[in-house]
């Protein structure tokens, strides 16, 4: 009857309430009244009381994108960062757990991804659809369909017009804020300059980036600068390149009939001063033009100069075709006058594809009323510095993103110190600008993002007792604070459980990464990275991570490379801590590995030095035959490792020593014998013959091999074959020892006491059937279709209310490639449930899900995708959550970079006001923009009359400011930072406003976390033996507890 | 506006890291040293236009990162290369040790007819010699180059070394370009012959 009641309390009561019940109105029971229990009920199931409607899927986390990433977005004001994906979908992220998904109605790439004024992000996709979303709502705006393709796209954060050039040639402006084309257009003009030249498409178009009154535009054969306020032309630019000069790299020697090459624009941009201009060509030439007198002051290519003067003899070896040019950016410092171009492409064979950045460093800007044209040519003929920076990938470099910094203005590129590079097949990393290096750590980007880079190799999720958790983060040096501090996070959701669940990803470029994942989301706050291409000095694909294996009573790690070889970790102290060297000292170390010959290395001494303590490399194991099947670290300092040939290796990880090397072998039959999986248990039955733990292989068969390990007189260990049976059809993924009498998993510890009543029950999952075990013989046997099982594992929960009539039982939950999550009894592997999955599961990547204590569930989607499910219902709390935030209606945006006052004298230029600007691009007749987010974007204007107190003292870029009197009486200068108003680039960001607002993500959500017995007998078994490791852990806690 | 230059050569330093590959070009180009070390992250370029007899030749000089972890990234630039500089650190044996793996690694990737030259830097620190004059010598000689020891903080030889490649280069291209006019002939004749041929 009992049973009856508990079960109501569990499934019919919100779980909170019956979770509160439990832990509330009654002790936890210990260990011996769970098994008294179930011995008094003496019966076999191990899973009786477990119904049906006590299982149900709760979605509690989604990780990573879905599909590879075609876009980036920066916005350095609301210090947010946005990615699109090949399947339509842009996903904003800010500070920990601020991330918003927005699933635009299109099937096709998201090619352009651009924040605006604060409030909007566009987006456009392959097909010339512009959505426009908005990060007030989390919603999209607007879809617009342009009317011809989109050729060419530039924006300016502070306007609400989209500059477009179209395939027709024709360039229009798109007002976001109401959705509708403005009456500005502008007609193909390569047509007016060079009638009889077969049109062209808008090829560039681009923003004065201090006046936006006038605009740059690229066709095939002419590049032109233009007066929108005016309506005229202002100066045209054609390139040619004589007989006799050389050309780009890819220059074809087609000329015209007045001998001249006319190499197609490619691409053009304006200096950040707006004096100068650089155009690409099709041969790879970059060419800089004086932008005021149409003046060439220097045609080169990446590595020659002078291009476009005849040469006087051959140049020697220059008719290999290179890469083309993809992509360029006109980088400025904080201090805009200094410049660098970031250059993508043309430096390497067009076999070898693009793998590299390139940087031409310019340094200032030479002063402009005292420099001559020659020296201004010379000035780009010879950077300061040029550097070719590799960003390792086997995939090419497609496009790359600088996150500049210090203002929204100069197309993105104010002072980055960051350059996001995109690559073919969807990856995304980062580079420190301008050191050159790649830059992986978490801790610094969304969760996300450092989810997906480096490429994640493999995954695996666990439960660990949260002291033991706690105790290691505490020594955690923190570091550099995050990248992103935008928005405002959603409350934590769920209930979290004494047992913190980690997710664990092995990566290319050798990353391990050990997540927190007991909140449902993953905090790259409370993270450890291991960082093996630091520890071997190489980051080559080889050093990609293949297998990981975890042992959470000892805090050891054990990981397989690609290459072979396994290194074994520890989580410890660095006796070599020497805070203050940096990367220096890796060039002490012995640098090569490759020295080190033997099958078992010690390279403790490879540790780096500036970590304190963490997760420290111990081993190499170098076996040299191919790929590592299986590896298992006990918690009991065992290793086992099986290859792909065959051989099994064990180490004992106190020597550290090899106590076993041998190959698997089928006697009777001359078939291959691979180890697909590996565990250790308690050996319960064997004592008398001085056997402390069994040693379980699966195989490639489905054949199970048990070995015996005992100690013998000199403390050394043994291992020893001792049986095998005939479990499954296809090779073995799983193997689970349970307590016959209990179900309670009965994986190796080292404090355990055998008693001769208990025997291990085994359960071995492979792909397509499971088989329960008991000694050699056979209990239970179920079957699934051919490669339909992905990963099974035991969940475990408390029946029953009160310490008398309470117990904790066991079941078997699957995760089946059919998309569906199966609950089986033990040990008859009767269906109690059949849940089916809310994601659709590719199999080649499910087999990395996990299976943990609680009934959560840690599925892993695809190559980039992992979910967090829970299957009891143990996990909802009921919180009445609010969502994510992006917007911040309290971050000006500063104020625009005003043109120079060269400019004004030698251009006589009138840079109009934004209003008059907006007349002439709407007409008088404009619309009131009604949307909310219009209002929003007005109130974070720089053109909004309220902001201009804060952004400082000087006036609206009115007429006042370019009173010529006033400017004449500036020194003139090309070289000095025209900072217009305050001479800051955030006057209007109120810094104690800023820091107030980003406080909040400090609010650490405090709801009460509930203890479950379970877990705690589970933290319990913590035995003696195990204490040291855990003590050092502890201790650390303590003392930053006590503040020591 | 001419083309200040008869000739463009696209020269190589590669090496160990922390043989002084950067300051060598460094002292080449600028006429400067630096004592610390800042390891290059790449490839680094620079340009040089120099005068051998009657010619004004550009040096485009492309200086490789040592780390083993660039290999493969500066080994695609080995190709163009008509010069190539290795250098090791006469104060580091293990850099000299290394001399033989560059010299492998430089020609099966760089063009055949690319001129080396083999550098021993840094000899102006007798105290941390480990590698004698005579030692270095002979390795150039197993290999069949030119040797010179250098220092980049002194200046000795730095100049030397960059010529000395320059007029070797320049010597294989004018035999070059008179083996090329008879080639040129030469293939003419064979197409000739292969047109008219059966099979
Ligand atoms: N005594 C002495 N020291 C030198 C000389 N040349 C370079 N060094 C020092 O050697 C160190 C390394 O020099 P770099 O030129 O940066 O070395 P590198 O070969 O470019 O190294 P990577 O870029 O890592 O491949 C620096 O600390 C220099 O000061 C020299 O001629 N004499
Ligand atoms: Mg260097």
């Amino acid at each position: 009857m009992f049973k009856k009641n508990s079960l109501r309390k569990h499934g019919s009561q919100s779980p909170s309430g019956s979770i509160r019940a439990v832990s509330g109105t009654s002790p936890v029971p210990s260990f011996n009244a769970v098994t008294n229990a179930i011995k008094t009920a003496g019966q076999k199931d191990l899973s009786d009381g477990l119904d049906s409607n006590l299982f149900r899927v709760d979605d509690l986390h989604h990780y990573g994108v879905s599909g590879a990433v075609v876009s980036f977005a920066y916005d350095p004001i609301q210090s947010l960062l946005a990615l699109s994906t090949d399947e339509g979908k842009v996903y904003v992220y800010g500070q920990q757990r601020v991330e918003a998904v927005f699933e635009l109605k299109t099937h096709l790439p998201i090619t352009t991804l651009k924040f605006l004024r604060g409030v909007f992000v566009v987006a456009i996709d392959a097909k010339s659809t512009i959505f426009t979303l908005s990060l007030h709502t989390n919603k999209i705006i607007s879809t617009y369909v342009a009317p011809a393709l989109i050729t060419a796209i530039d924006v300016d954060y502070s306007l609400e017009y989209l500059l477009l050039g179209l395939q027709t040639g024709i360039v229009c402006a798109f007002d976001i804020e109401r959705t509708l084309f403005a009456d500005f257009q502008l007609a193909n003009l390569q047509k007016e300059i060079m009638p009889n030249v077969e049109t062209s498409p808008v090829v560039a178009a681009r923003w004065h980036p201090r006046d936006f009154g006038t605009i740059l535009v690229a066709y095939n054969y002419v590049v032109v600068s233009y007066s929108i306020i005016e309506a005229k032309i202002i100066k045209t630019f054609v390139y040619d390149i004589p007989k006799g000069a050389p050309g780009g790299e890819n220059a074809r020697p087609e000329f015209d009939r007045f001998g001249v090459y006319k190499p197609k624009v490619r691409n053009a941009l304006w200096h950040p001063n707006g004096l100068n201009i650089v155009v690409l060509h099709e041969d790879n030439s970059l060419v800089f033009w004086d932008a005021k007198t149409e003046t060439l002051l220097q045609a080169r290519t990446l590595f020659d100069t002078y291009v476009n003067v005849p040469a006087n003899g051959p140049s020697f070896g220059s008719n290999r075709r290179v890469t083309p040019i993809i992509k360029l950016a006109w980088l400025c410092q904080n201090d805009p006058e200094y410049t660098s171009l970031l250059i993508c492409g043309g430096d390497s064979e067009a076999s070898e594809g693009v793998h590299n950045l390139i940087r031409m460093d310019f340094g200032a800007a030479p002063k402009y009323s005292i420099t001559s044209y020659e020296k201004m040519g010379k000035y780009y003929a010879q950077p300061i510095e040029q550097r070719v920076f590799p960003v390792h990938s086997s995939s090419n470099i497609v496009d790359f993103f600088p996150l500049g910094e210090s203002s929204p203005y100069f197309s993105g590129n104010h002072n980055p110190k960051i350059v996001a590079v995109l690559f073919e097949n969807g990856e995304l990393k980062f580079m420190n600008y301008p050191t050159g290096n790649l830059s992986y750590t978490a801790e610094l980007f969304p969760t996300t993002v450092a989810w997906l880079n480096p490429k994640i190799t493999c995954s695996l999720s666990f439960a660990v007792p949260k002291t033991m958790w706690l105790g290691m983060l505490s020594a955690k040096k923190r570091k550099l604070g995050a990248l992103l501090k935008g928005g405002t996070p959603a409350r934590h959701r769920y209930r979290k459980f004494d047992l913190k669940s980690v997710v664990v990803t092995g990566h290319e470029n050798g990353y391990v990464r050990l997540w927190d994942s007991s909140a449902g989301e993953l905090d790259s706050d409370s993270l450890f990275e291991i960082d093996i291409s630091r520890i071997l000095l190489d980051d080559s694909p080889e050093f990609g991570i293949k297998k990981v294996s975890f042992a959470p009573e000892t805090a050891e790690l054990s990981c397989a490379l690609f290459n072979g070889d396994v290194m074994l970790f520890k989580y410890q102290k660095n006796r070599n801590f020497l805070p203050t060297v940096g990367d220096l000292n890796r060039r002490l170390s012995s640098m090569e590995i490759k020295k080190n010959d033997k099958l078992l290395n010690d390279i403790s001494d490879r540790a780096p030095r500036d970590i304190s303590e963490g997760f420290l490399p111990s081993s190499l194991l170098r076996a040299r035959t191919g790929t590592v099947t299986a590896v298992c670290n006990s918690s009991v300092g065992f290793v086992a490792v099986g290859y792909e040939d065959g051989t099994i290796i064990v180490i004992d990880r106190r020597g550290p020593a090899v106590i076993y090397n041998d190959t698997l072998k089928d006697k009777g039959l001359a078939i291959k014998l691979v180890a697909t999986s590996i565990e250790f248990a308690n050996s319960p039955q064997c004592i008398e013959q001085g056997a402390l733990f069994t040693m379980y292989v699966g195989t490639s068969i489905g054949r199970l091999l048990t070995y015996d390990i005992a100690r013998l007189p000199n403390r050394r260990y043994e291992v020893k074959y001792s049986d095998s049976a005939d479990a499954n059809e296809s090779e073995i993924l799983t193997i689970l020892p349970l307590m016959a009498d209990s179900g309670r998993p009965n994986y190796a510890t080292m404090g355990f006491t055998p008693s001769s009543e208990t025997s291990n029950l085994v359960v071995t999952v492979s792909s397509s059937d499971i088989r329960v075990l008991k000694g050699s013989q056979k209990v239970a046997r179920k079957n699934y279709g051919k490669g339909m099982v992905a990963v099974g594992g035991i969940t475990g929960r408390t029946i029953g209310t009160n310490p008398t009539n309470s117990k904790v039982v066991f079941a078997l939950i699957l995760v089946l490639n059919s998309n569906q999550v199966k609950v089986l009894s033990i040990p008859a592997l009767h269906d109690i449930k059949t849940l089916t999955l809310p994601y659709t599961l590719n199999r080649r990547y499910s087999s990395h899900s996990s299976i943990l204590p609680m009934g959560d569930v840690f599925l892993r989607i695809n190559d980039t995708e992992a979910a967090l499910i829970n299957i009891m219902g143990l996990r909802d709390t009921g919180n009445n959550a609010h969502d994510v935030r992006l917007f911040n209606k309290d971050l000006v945006i500063p104020s625009h970079p005003a043109v120079n006052t060269m400019h004004v004298m030698i251009g006589n230029v009138k840079v109009p006001t934004y209003e008059d600007f907006c007349m002439v691009m709407s007409g008088p007749h404009r619309t009131k923009a009604t949307r909310a987010e219009a209002q929003l974007a007005f109130a974070v204007s720089p053109y909004n009359p309220a902001n201009i107190k804060l952004l400082g003292n000087t006036a609206t870029p009115s007429s006042a400011y370019y009173d010529e009197e006033v400017q004449m009486k500036r020194q003139l200068s090309y070289s000095k930072p025209k900072s217009p108003r305050t001479g800051k680039w955030f006057p209007g960001v109120n810094a104690s406003m800023r820091k107030a607002y980003y406080n909040v993500s400090d609010q650490i959500d405090t709801a009460q976390e509930t203890v479950d017995d379970y877990a705690t007998k589970m933290k319990d078994e913590l035995n003696a033996e195990t204490t040291e490791a855990r003590n050092g852990l502890l201790s650390a806690l303590v003392k930053t507890k006590l503040g020591i | 506006m001419s083309r200040a230059y008869d000739m463009t050569m696209k020269l190589l330093l590669v090496g160990d890291s922390g043989v002084g590959k950067s300051c060598l070009l460094l002292r080449f180009v600028e006429d400067k040293f630096t004592q610390s070390f800042i390891t290059t992250i790449g490839i680094d370029f620079k340009i040089r236009t120099i005068e051998i007899g009657d010619k004004k030749i550009k040096l485009q000089v492309w200086d490789t990162a040592g780390q083993e972890r660039f290999r493969t990234i500066t080994m695609a630039y080995y190709r163009g290369a008509m010069g190539i500089i290795i250098v090791y650190d006469v104060g580091d044996e293990n850099s000299f040790n290394s001399v033989k793996k560059w010299y492998q690694t430089v020609n099966q990737h760089a063009n055949d007819d690319a001129q080396l030259i083999l550098v021993g830097n840094k000899c102006d620190d007798d105290s941390a010699r480990q590698v004698s004059k005579k030692q270095g010598e002979l390795v150039a000689q197993e290999l069949g180059v030119p040797f010179l020891e250098a220092s980049a903080k002194t200046n000795e030889n730095v100049d030397a070394v960059f010529f000395q490649l320059a007029q070797l280069i320049l010597e294989k291209t004018n035999v070059a370009q008179l083996a090329q006019k008879e080639n040129n002939l030469d293939v003419t004749q064979g197409n000739k012959s292969s047109s008219s041929g059966c099979c």
